[in-house]
């Protein structure tokens, strides 16, 4: 316990990092959504990743603790692909307060099985900047909507 | 046969030949999903990533070279910017990275400038318009 010069107790407050997972093999890609998620966050740590058993091995060592979002591209050549990540892992992430999110050139109809899945939203490519930024805001909506 | 910018000739793949179809028709079915693209997304910034899927679902087995492909794409989305239809506003997003901008997801060096706004404009595509 800290006490400031007029004796008041000061709180101890540690803040938690927050974390922000992006992977994907592309590194044009991976910079873009990077700068998309700076704008709106810009104290967290964001985390890149060229595979998904980068990921994977990322969620072994560190679990989700502070994770709040998981942004995966569903092709990742090689290996574990965005969906096949979050068939493994979206209740795990959810239980932890973290939200994933797939983009996707495979359609709509991968991007609805994602969200049976257990991911927050998915994103078709092209990507749309008003749409990616549309999830980001939604997610925050919530998150303020569930401390209330 | 369509060659594209730096001489590239993409090869005759036989999957697309057996549907009776040539490259200019997919190409020519690509570039109206991109005018499709611009004409319903007036006023958005778009990552022009995923080429791929706008290539004609119905040749999704089509093995197209990326690199034709990433070409291609950038050809028509740089008639697109000449016509100011589009504006390349990647410099926003990629403030790192020297001009032009390189994808290297293929280990190759591909010119693309990705990130575009769509410009107001007259419509590029209209399905009832079309007489092909």
């Amino acid at each position: 316990m800290e006490f400031d010069l007029d004796g008041s107790i000061r709180k101890n407050i540690v803040l938690k990092k927050q974390i922000i997972l992006i992977a994907d093999d592309d590194s044009m890609s991976r910079d873009f959504i990077k700068t998309v998620f700076e704008r709106y966050f810009s104290k967290y740590v964001i985390e890149t990743y060229n595979t998904g058993e980068a990921v994977e091995q990322r969620f072994g060592d560190k679990g989700f603790d502070g994770v709040k979002f998981v942004v995966l591209d569903e092709v990742m050549d090689p290996g574990l692909r965005g969906l096949e990540l979050i068939k493994k892992y979206s209740s795990l992430a959810r239980s932890s307060g973290c939200k994933m999110i797939l983009y996707t050139g495979e359609g709509k109809e991968l991007g609805e099985r994602a969200i049976r899945e257990g991911a927050f939203a998915y994103i078709s490519k092209p990507i749309s900047l008003n749409k990616l930024e549309g999830i980001i805001k939604t997610a925050l909506v919530e998150e303020k909507t569930s401390q209330q | 046969m369509i060659t594209l910018k730096d001489g590239i000739t993409p090869k005759p793949l036989d999957k697309l030949y057996d549907k009776g179809v040539s490259f200019l028709e997919a190409e020519l079915i690509f570039r109206r999903q991109i005018y499709t693209l611009c004409d319903q997304n007036i006023g958005e910034e778009i990552f022009f990533t995923g080429f791929k899927s706008l290539w004609p679902d119905l040749y999704c087995n089509f093995d197209i070279n990326n690199k034709a492909l990433a070409y291609l794409t950038d050809t028509i989305l740089n008639e697109l910017a000449r016509q100011r239809i589009i504006q390349d506003i990647s410099r926003e997003f990629f403030p790192r990275r020297d001009s032009p901008y390189f994808s290297d997801s293929s280990k190759t060096f591909i010119p693309i400038c990705p990130v575009y706004k769509i410009l107001p404009h007259l419509e590029l595509f209209s399905p009832r318009k079309d007489i092909m």
